[in-house]
């Protein structure tokens, strides 16, 4: 345990109390239409990113860019206001919505999509900054877009150049985002073994390795494709047997995870419901840390972990009420994560 | 109108003929009427089978959008779209129905390679994925059967409007001629009999003639 984090916790407490209440979303769920949820929306954190968001777009693309507004705006904070070892926890964990940005930049480029099309495929989610993702769209190509990374000093840069160098030989989109997946989580796992905040980062890393591999082995089961193209290392319940039993026999071999943070999925009973078991199964970890710990690293993975759930919760009730949705249905899809 | 014709023994049987022709082709022509019909009702039925296929589509595949939309977020749906640029190919084949060209299209099949990273993509925008993929497999099917549809109907209309041209206007027109080259004919027969007749009486009166003055 740190008491780096004595700080920062009492800090995310207090963000967490100006979050999105049970009664809040339950308002959101009631309301009638679309207005009257943005109605709910304006009262609550999201109202001032919804304010401005008004103003250069309406209806649900407006909700978008509040609810991404607003993740941003508090994941600037939180890496603002943390230094040591919550302020590199928090940008470790920042480092899968880079590795998103970079790959959606790969895609857009392999593409040969437009400046404007690369920036709309952005979330600026991470750690890259506003100016350094805006250079990279306004990149020639993916060579000088790894050119402007190197520069930026970022994490990945190294592995993003290699990949990159490696494309401009082989024209294989598919190997770059491999190579800059494997990356990440190699990046993640090596920094939460050599960090001070104690065990519960590494095992939250490789809780998270498990759960891609789980989801990974499912998307290509009865694809032919070779398995361990596509196994993360620094996992630790799932094996690469368990990988392999997955991609042989798909939804099936869960039953077989029996052990370990992940053994609720031996009791789902739909792949549709995988997904959502494992966003539980993490975060009912997640709790039993924070609230084992008050001064400890969990909390701030509970926090950044909620906040992507709300987020989520946000844009399906937007969207819900959007198109009218029937309230029982998106109780039903909300159901699915609880 | 019918055309005027020379009455002449040829054309009469030129045009009875012609009449007979008229009303094997009515003939042929109504019964391939009849089976376009059948195999237009027949499809009716595809088609509107293949309609609901498409409504149920279509809104699975943008319930499955409008989830992938809020779990996986807008950014993530955009940014694995630009890794899939991938063209659908639709086969046609022209087949042959009672003399009418219609298309045979058949569905399309998507190729099932991963272009991106399976690894931390959201689950829910593969799905969104897979069900437009079904989307567009309903389409062309939809596509397919309405065009057939189509064609046949054009082919029915054109068939039927032949028909009636037969049977109302070529058929009744060759009787009609039919029946004034015969009127013509059986004038010209009952005139050659009257002059017949007349030259008979009058060879007869002038055989008469020179017995009584010699007598």
């Amino acid at each position: 345990m740190s008491s780096d984090f004595g700080y920062v916790n009492a800090r995310i407490r207090g963000m967490s109390a100006r979050g999105l209440s049970d009664d809040v979303l339950q308002a959101a769920v009631d309301s009638a239409d679309f207005r009257a949820f943005t109605d709910v929306v304006g009262q609550t954190v999201y109202g001032s990113a919804y304010d401005e968001a008004k103003a250069v777009a309406s209806g649900l693309q407006a909700v978008d860019n509040a609810v991404s507004r607003h993740v941003q705006d508090v994941t600037g904070r939180l890496m603002r206001f943390s230094d040591g070892a919550p302020h590199e926890v928090v940008a470790t964990l920042l480092l899968k919505n880079d590795t998103d940005d970079l790959k959606s930049l790969a895609r857009s480029m392999h593409a040969g999509g437009s400046a404007e099309g690369v920036r709309e495929a952005l979330s600026g989610l991470g750690t890259i900054r506003p100016q350094v993702l805006e250079r990279l769209a306004e990149a020639a190509d993916l060579q000088a877009a790894a050119q402007v990374l190197a520069i930026a000093k970022h994490p990945l840069a190294a592995s993003f150049a290699r990949a990159v160098r490696r494309y401009a030989s082989d024209g294989d989109l598919l190997r770059v985002e491999l190579d800059l997946d494997r990356a990440l989580y190699d990046t993640m796992a090596q920094r939460a073994a050599k960090t001070s905040v104690g065990p519960d980062f590494a095992a939250y890393v490789a809780l998270n390795i498990d759960a891609t591999n789980v989801l990974t082995a499912l998307k290509i089961t009865g694809k032919g494709l070779d398995a361990e193209t596509y196994f993360l290392e620094h996992g630790q319940h799932v094996s690469r047997r368990v990988f392999d039993a997955i991609v042989d026999d798909g939804f099936a071999a869960l039953s077989r995870m029996t052990t370990g943070p992940l053994a609720s999925l031996s009791k789902v009973e739909s792949a549709a419901e995988v997904e959502g078991a494992i966003r539980t199964a993490i975060r009912l970890w997640l709790r039993k840390r924070a609230q084992g710990d008050p001064l400890g690293v969990g909390v701030v993975l509970r926090f950044l972990q909620d906040k992507a759930d709300e987020a989520a919760k946000m844009r399906l009730l937007a969207r819900g009420k959007y198109y009218g949705v029937a309230r029982e249905r998106l109780v039903q899809e909300l159901g699915h994560d609880a | 109108m019918a055309e005027s014709v020379a009455p002449t023994r040829s054309n009469l049987l030129q045009r009875r003929d012609q009449l007979k022709l008229a009303g094997r082709g009515a003939d042929l022509l109504k019964r391939k009427r009849d089976a376009l019909i059948a195999e237009f009702f027949d499809l009716v039925k595809v088609s509107l089978e293949a309609r609901r296929e498409l409504q149920r589509a279509s809104r699975d595949a943008y319930f499955a959008l409008f989830l992938a939309n809020a779990w996986d977020g807008p950014s993530g749906v955009k940014s694995l779209a630009l890794a899939n640029d991938q063209a659908v190919g639709v086969d046609i084949k022209v087949e042959n129905l009672f003399g009418v060209k219609v298309p045979e299209v058949q569905t399309p099949t998507f190729d099932d390679s991963l272009p991106f990273s399976p690894i931390g993509v959201g689950g829910r925008t593969l799905e969104a994925a897979e069900e437009f993929r079904n989307l567009t497999r309903a389409i062309v099917r939809v596509a397919a059967t309405e065009t057939r549809l189509r064609r046949i109907g054009e082919e029915i209309k054109k068939t039927n409007r032949r028909v009636n041209a037969l049977e109302q206007l070529v058929i009744p027109g060759i009787n009609y001629q039919i029946r004034s080259i015969r009127s013509v004919l059986d004038q010209r027969a009952l005139e050659e009999v009257t002059v017949l007749k007349k030259i008979k009486a009058k060879l007869e009166s002038n055989e008469k003639e020179p017995a009584s003055s010699s007598a």
